[in-house]
């Protein structure tokens, strides 16, 4: 049985099409990214999925039953912006309330608030939060029911570097315990570590891609910046790009070990070497006409 | 002006506002129509009733015809005497009431008017001959009664309609009522009107214009609040533009001042505007009972008493003492918007601001009603223009110029209050 | 269960049901307080009251026995005498007001309608109805068959009558309204919040979210009249009015019946948990219709107001839910619970409650 499918949704506000008649099967575990820019519905359609939105024509069913039956969402999670909280309650009121109707044991919510790291702020109020902590209560409550389909609307929005590492280590583990998630982000470098399936929203439509096809590597050296090193990547045709630390250098039509001949003959002083995959950047960047960088 | 204009536009862009205006607007309409049909059915209930007396008189004067035949027979010539006395005194009142009827349904009161002042003027001279449910009617409201009867003659205008067929009276503080007799005054002394003067009038005793006043506070009042809380900071917007707090405080109260006073004026006239589709605005020439109090009692306060036979009144038109009321219900709105931002500001929920402004005001009044100095003092608006307070308290600062006086201070402290705690929060939350 | 326990979990925590119940027993205790004080002005009241009729008269004895100087005329003769034992009567009912001999106070003042009924009859002037004064003999007459003493309605601080004007102030209109919109403050919020989408997606069906949310405003609401009920039973209570037989004292309605303090009570507070029931209803009901706390709260308040003034202005009918609004009115125009009542309350607020569910089926969003 499909997981998810979505079929024909097509939604229209006034003259304004935003999504339109949209399809979308979904049979196994794992990860897919909704990549698109600002208003062009991906929250929209999330929200359609999770019944919080009348489609204004077409069908989403979920496990084989229609998404307007409650019933889904024993099954399914919709992580979703943190202005749903209620403030005046504390992180444990909402996570004791999602425990309570989703009839799980009492000790889940300590183990949860413990794997995503917000257990010295469950007994405090949600209005006094960081952005990036309700984020945490917010992945919380919507990983404590253990969901085979886990929605998420910008997982990502406001976390601190080492928390958007956990998640996304929560998200791998997530997928590879068998929950099919959807998540939008507007972070195209957390996508191209967490998958290589995603769905483009452009003009209505939906692009389900793999960014295998679309892989770019490249690596990020940190150096010092000298003249040297840049007529050589220049004369070897190197890609490459000036950042902070160093350097961004692309193999383009190289391979890994004309880099380190390159590297090799240089003789200069290396600190660290990173390997960057990154393929919906680029693929971004040619289906809504972003201006790649030189 | 530029932060203010803008401050209007996000005020009056939001839809929520809007459909609230509307349907407070549709309420102030529905209560109208209510009061007005009220008055209708009170209209014919009474020519109804008068039917019903007339239709007493009728039979009476039958049955006498019929007992004179019996009296012929037997030469009873003294029974035959007397019954046709009682028929001629029986289809006078036949007449009386047909001409009644006629009257009530032609809208002709000037003959109504006439024959209740003759009454009133025995009534007068008589003390203590008039009476509801064997209680006398105080010389006071008699004398009252005959003077908004002539007032009303002399310048032809419409009454308001009461639950009776003979003399309307007009109720004043001076009834002295107890038991039974007290809601058999009520039942024929309440005043329903046709027209938006007589609508607005007879509202203004049930604190009409302070509940219009609150209600604006709550449809276009929030605009601090809404904009300051967690969820949406729309101030701090505008604080990170190069634009003084002062400014935009100005902004905010500025543009809140003049939607909720607007609305206040709006929700105020609407029964006018309604009364034109019924029938018509009515008379601001309506005259209004204005007490002007007792004699001080030279023994001491605990004495001071009203003296139904010695105090004085006056009558004033109705566009007198609703430009008054107008004025005093403008202030009286401001400082409840005063009040109402200064809870928004510490509460943010609507309701709960709602509730504890209404709830302050009421306590206010309850526990102070008896100070000039009180601001809620005012939101008794009819028994400070009638002189009902000044003559109960034997106090005449109790008057509109006291009260704009008050209230006036009274905008200003809340002016200051709101500033500081506007202040206070945009610096704990930038 | 686990909904109504997590709305109960938001009542508390918004405050405002604290506000309330604070809001509530400081009015209760500040009543109590006054009427405490007010105690010494009872007689006094009442001894002012029947000076009225001492002059009236006194003037007319005055009257009399100067016409009678001039001329012998037997019916004022016959006035005069009743008139001079009409004052003495009333004296003697001033005395024992101010005595506070409560039962010589009922014997005197029955015997003062006796006097004055004849003398009406006598041509004499005494400002009472004659069906007034029947309806007072017979309610004096029903306290001394009970062994009790003539309270005074407004200032009392007798258990069920202080609580009878403590329902009668709070468990009114104005009441009903606070209460109703303070407590369901939890459930318009989240429209504004947009914490409703929190719950929406959820394992929780209509039927559970509303019946939920319904249980635990009606038990908020419970809660309060609780607190009205307990601390105006409790305040007399350690004030020392407590005897048991006051909760018999008779209150008669307009058709010349008897209903006792304690029966009103009951009944009354039964007809406002009903009514409660029913306002929840109509609050859950436009709410999840209009989804906006301002405009709920203006409908809900004008769909009210307008009820109160529709029964207030005389159109009252058992068939009308909210003529329970004023519910001791209604509990003492009736001889005892009216199953109609009941039934109307409770059936509406079924319908109320299916009618919520359906509008609560519609998305969060549009």
């Amino acid at each position: 049985m499909s997981r998810i499918v979505i079929k024909d949704i097509s939604k229209t506000y006034k003259s304004h099409v935003v999504l339109n008649s949209i399809s979308l099967t979904i049979d196994e575990a794992g990860i897919w990214a909704l990549v698109a820019p600002n208003g062009a519905g991906k929250t929209t359609l999330l929200n359609i999925v999770a019944n919080l939105l009348k489609p204004s024509s077409g069908k989403v069913t979920l496990f084989g039953k229609t998404n307007t039956d409650h019933r889904i969402f024993k099954e399914v999670s919709y992580l979703q912006d943190n202005s749903v909280l209620f403030d005046y309650l504390t992180g444990y009121d909402h996570l004791k309330y999602v425990c309570d109707v989703q009839k799980l044991p009492k000790n889940r919510i300590a183990e949860t608030a413990a794997y995503v790291g917000m257990e010295g702020y469950l007994k405090k109020r949600v209005g006094s939060y960081s952005l990036g902590m309700k984020q945490h209560l917010l992945l919380a409550a919507s990983i404590l029911s253990k969901p085979k389909i886990l929605l998420m609307d910008e997982p990502l929005n406001g976390l601190d570097p080492s928390s958007a590492i956990l998640v996304r280590n929560i998200l791998k583990e997530l997928a590879a315990q068998g929950t099919t998630i959807i998540l939008s982000s507007h972070n195209l470098s957390e996508i191209d570590r967490v998958t290589r399936q995603v769905l483009f929203l452009k003009d209505g439509k939906l692009l389900e891609e793999n960014m295998a096809h679309y892989e770019m590597i490249s690596y990020q050296f940190t150096m010092l910046q000298n003249e040297e090193w840049e007529t050589r990547l220049k004369t070897f045709s190197f890609p490459f790009e000036k950042v902070d630390k160093g350097y961004d250098i692309q193999l383009a039509h190289h391979s890994f070990q004309d880099l380190l001949n390159l590297v090799a003959a240089a003789t200069i002083s290396i600190q660290d070497i990173q390997k960057v995959i990154s393929g919906t950047e680029k693929r971004y960047a040619e289906l809504f006409n972003v201006r790649e960088p030189v | 002006m530029k932060t203010f204009l803008f401050e209007c536009k996000k005020l009056f862009r939001k839809r929520k506002v809007w459909t609230a205006a509307i349907l407070t607007s549709a309420a102030i309409i529905v209560l109208y129509l209510f009061f007005y049909h009220t008055a209708e059915s009170i209209r014919s209930v009474n020519s109804l009733k008068a039917e019903q007396y007339k239709n007493v008189f009728t039979s009476m004067s039958e049955e006498a015809r019929t007992e004179i035949a019996r009296s012929e027979r037997t030469g009873d010539d003294s029974a035959v005497k007397g019954l046709k006395e009682a028929i001629v005194r029986a289809e006078k009142s036949q007449e009386n009431y047909e001409q009644l009827i006629s009257d009530f349904q032609n809208r002709s009161w000037k003959r109504i008017y006439q024959q209740d002042l003759d009454f009133l003027e025995i009534a007068i001279n008589e003390k203590g001959s008039t009476i509801i449910e064997e209680q006398p009617i105080n010389d006071f409201t008699l004398r009252a009664t005959k003077i908004e009867k002539e007032w009303l003659l002399k310048r032809n205008l419409d009454p308001l309609i009461q639950q009776t067929v003979y003399t309307a009276y007009l109720p004043t503080i001076y009834d002295t009522f107890t038991g039974k007799a007290v809601e058999e005054w009520k039942k024929i002394t309440t005043r329903y009107a046709e027209t938006g003067v007589g609508f607005t009038y007879t509202m203004m005793s049930k604190y009409y214009l302070p509940l219009l006043g609150l209600i604006s506070c709550f449809v276009f009042g929030n605009g601090f609040s809404s904009q300051m809380n967690r969820k949406e900071r729309g101030l701090h917007f505008a604080m990170t533009q190069p634009v003084r707090k002062t400014t935009l405080f100005t902004a905010n109260y500025g543009s809140a001042i003049i939607s909720v006073v607007g609305f206040f004026l709006f929700l105020t006239g609407l029964p006018f505007l309604c009364s034109l589709l019924t029938k018509g605005i009515g008379s601001f020439q309506f005259p209004v009972l204005v007490y002007e109090g007792g004699k001080e009692n030279p023994f001491g306060s605990e004495f001071n008493a009203l003296n139904p036979e010695t105090d004085l009144f006056h009558f004033i038109p109705f566009q007198t003492y609703f430009l008054k009321a107008l004025v005093l219900g403008v202030l009286l709105t401001l400082v409840l918007l005063g009040l109402y931002t200064l809870y928004s500001l510490l509460i943010k929920s609507a309701i709960g601001t709602l509730v504890l402004t209404g709830g302050t005001a009421a306590v206010g009044w309850i526990l102070l009603k008896t100070s000039p100095y009180n601001p809620f003092t005012y939101l008794d608006i009819h028994g400070v223009l009638n002189g009902t307070l000044a003559a109960e308290a034997f106090n005449p600062a109790f008057s509109f110029e006291s009260g704009v006086g008050v209230l006036a201070v009274t905008v200003i402290v809340f002016l200051t209050i709101n500033f500081l705690v506007f202040q206070w929060l945009s610096r704990r939350v930038a | 269960m686990k909904t109504s326990m997590f709305e109960w979990k938001k009542i508390r925590r918004l405050k405002l049901f604290v506000a309330l119940a604070a809001a509530t027993f400081l009015l209760i205790t500040g009543m109590y307080i006054h009427n405490v004080v007010q105690q010494d002005l009872i007689p006094a009241k009442k001894i002012e009251y029947f000076s009225k009729f001492l002059t009236e008269v006194s003037q007319q004895n005055d009257t009399d026995q100067q016409t009678l100087q001039k001329s012998e005329d037997p019916e004022t003769k016959m006035r005069l005498e009743i008139g001079m034992a009409l004052v003495g009567a009333l004296k003697e009912l001033q005395d024992a007001i101010e005595n506070r001999e409560g039962n010589a106070e009922l014997s005197f003042e029955n015997t003062v309608y006796q006097i004055a009924t004849e003398y009406k009859s006598a041509l004499g002037t005494f400002s009472l109805s004659q069906k007034e004064m029947d309806h007072i003999t017979q309610v004096n007459q029903e306290l001394k068959k009970r062994n009790l003493i003539k309270e005074d309605f407004d200032l009392s601080i007798a258990q069920p009558l202080f609580m009878k004007k403590v329902t009668h102030l709070l468990l009114s209109p104005v009441g009903f309204l606070i209460a109703t919109l303070l407590i369901g403050n939890a459930f318009t919020k989240e429209w504004d919040d947009k914490s409703m989408q929190f719950n929406r997606v959820l394992p929780v069906s209509s039927a559970e979210r509303i019946i939920g949310r319904l249980f635990s405003y009606w038990l908020a609401s419970f809660v309060w009249l609780i607190i009205i009920y307990g601390i105006s039973f409790s305040l007399p209570y350690a004030g020392g009015r407590t005897e048991q037989s006051l909760f018999s004292y008779p209150f008669a309605n307009s058709n010349g019946q008897f209903n006792e303090a304690g029966g009103l009570l009951v009944n009354s507070g039964i007809y406002s948990v009903l009514f409660l029931l029913f306002s929840f209803t109509i609050f859950l009901l436009v709410g999840s219709m209009l989804r906006n706390a301002i405009i709920t709260v203006l409908l809900v308040s004008a769909v009210f107001i307008g009820g109160w003034i529709v029964t207030s202005v005389g159109v009252i009918s058992v068939w009308d839910p909210f003529t329970y609004q004023q519910p001791i009115q209604v509990a003492e125009q009736q001889k005892s619970l009216s199953p109609i009542s009941l039934l109307i309350l409770s059936g509406l607020s079924i319908v109320g409650t299916i009618l919520a569910c359906i509008a609560d089926k519609r998305r969060a969003l549009s």
